[in-house]
């Protein structure tokens, strides 16, 4: 596993650090996501099933493989290609997450719904309301099975913790 | 001296005023179970919810484990009910407290049952916007 160390020079892309260190690269959009999902290349401990499938497979998902040069498409090779398998230390690059498209959501459109309770499932509105269990059900009705439930405060004030 | 730490997961989260805010999952069984956004508080003991969401998983919140806390503002109390709570891609089951007051509307992950379950990392100085975890 990739190690980080806690050193005044810290890298200010450490993230790309790590996954490079790790044999891996930080991408575009990624296509890659879906496969490792359902490959059981997560470690057990992952309840990745429970993010939803926009989610995982968002932009912000940047995971890709620095594969070996030996197994990448040639554009100018006149061989058929036949992918190798993917190398061990795959198993080892860190899962990128967030924000989810429902937050993303929320920062573009919170003013509009101040004091509501609001119901979402990926960037879409279900049901917004002042009873949160009411505007819930409401989603659900709808056929969300997991809706996004979310109180906007009425006014932003910067947290003061507890 | 040099401390080496090991994460798996990378969370990249919002930078408002609000705190670190991360996506979570409150979840009963598959068909039981509601999305939200927690805030992170390391001076929090325990995961608390607001109480729609408990009322929306189907739980009597008055039925569940009593516990009076204070806070810098006052004072409040809140119950606990064995819930499975999942982010930043890890699923922990265990006590989550939900407030009695309906007025209150925060979410936060708290030491127990969450802080406790894993390893976390974060260099807000540095890598602003970014939390790295994994469980020990």
């Amino acid at each position: 596993m990739q190690s980080i160390q806690s050193e005044s020079n810290f890298s200010s892309q450490l993230n790309v650090e790590l996954l490079r260190a790790r044999g891996g690269s930080v991408s575009g959009p990624s296509h890659h996501m879906p496969w490792m999902l359902g490959s059981g290349l997560m470690p057990a401990l992952w309840s990745v099933s429970s993010f939803s499938n926009e989610r995982a497979t968002s932009p912000h998902a940047t995971l890709s493989l620095n594969e070996p040069a030996e197994s990448r498409f040639d554009p100018e090779s006149t061989e058929p290609f036949i992918p190798r398998a993917r190398p061990q230390a795959s198993l080892q690059l860190p899962l990128i997450v967030g924000p989810s498209s429902e937050q993303e959501w929320l920062r573009e459109h919170e003013g509009e719904y101040r004091g509501q309770w609001v119901a979402l499932d990926g960037s879409r509105l279900f049901a917004h309301g002042q009873s949160g269990k009411q505007v819930f059900l409401e989603a659900k009705a709808a056929g969300v099975r997991s809706p996004f439930l979310v109180f906007i405060e009425k006014d932003p004030l910067p947290s003061g913790g507890w | 001296m040099a401390h080496t730490v090991f994460y798996d997961v990378v969370e990249r989260y919002s930078q408002t005023n609000q705190g670190i805010v991360i996506p979570v999952i409150l979840r009963l069984s598959l068909e039981r179970e509601v999305r939200l956004e927690a805030k992170l508080d390391t001076g929090a003991a325990f995961c608390l919810f607001s109480r729609q969401y408990a009322e929306t998983l189907g739980l009597e919140v008055e039925r569940g484990h009593r516990v009076d806390f204070s806070t810098a503002a006052g004072n409040f109390v809140a119950y606990g009910h064995e819930v499975t709570l999942v982010a930043m891609g890890f699923e922990l089951t265990g006590m989550c407290y939900f407030f009695e007051s309906v007025a209150i509307n925060k979410n936060v992950l708290g030491r127990n049952g969450w802080l406790n379950k894993i390893r976390l990392g974060v260099d807000d100085t540095n890598q602003p916007g970014i939390l790295y975890a994994s469980q020990p």
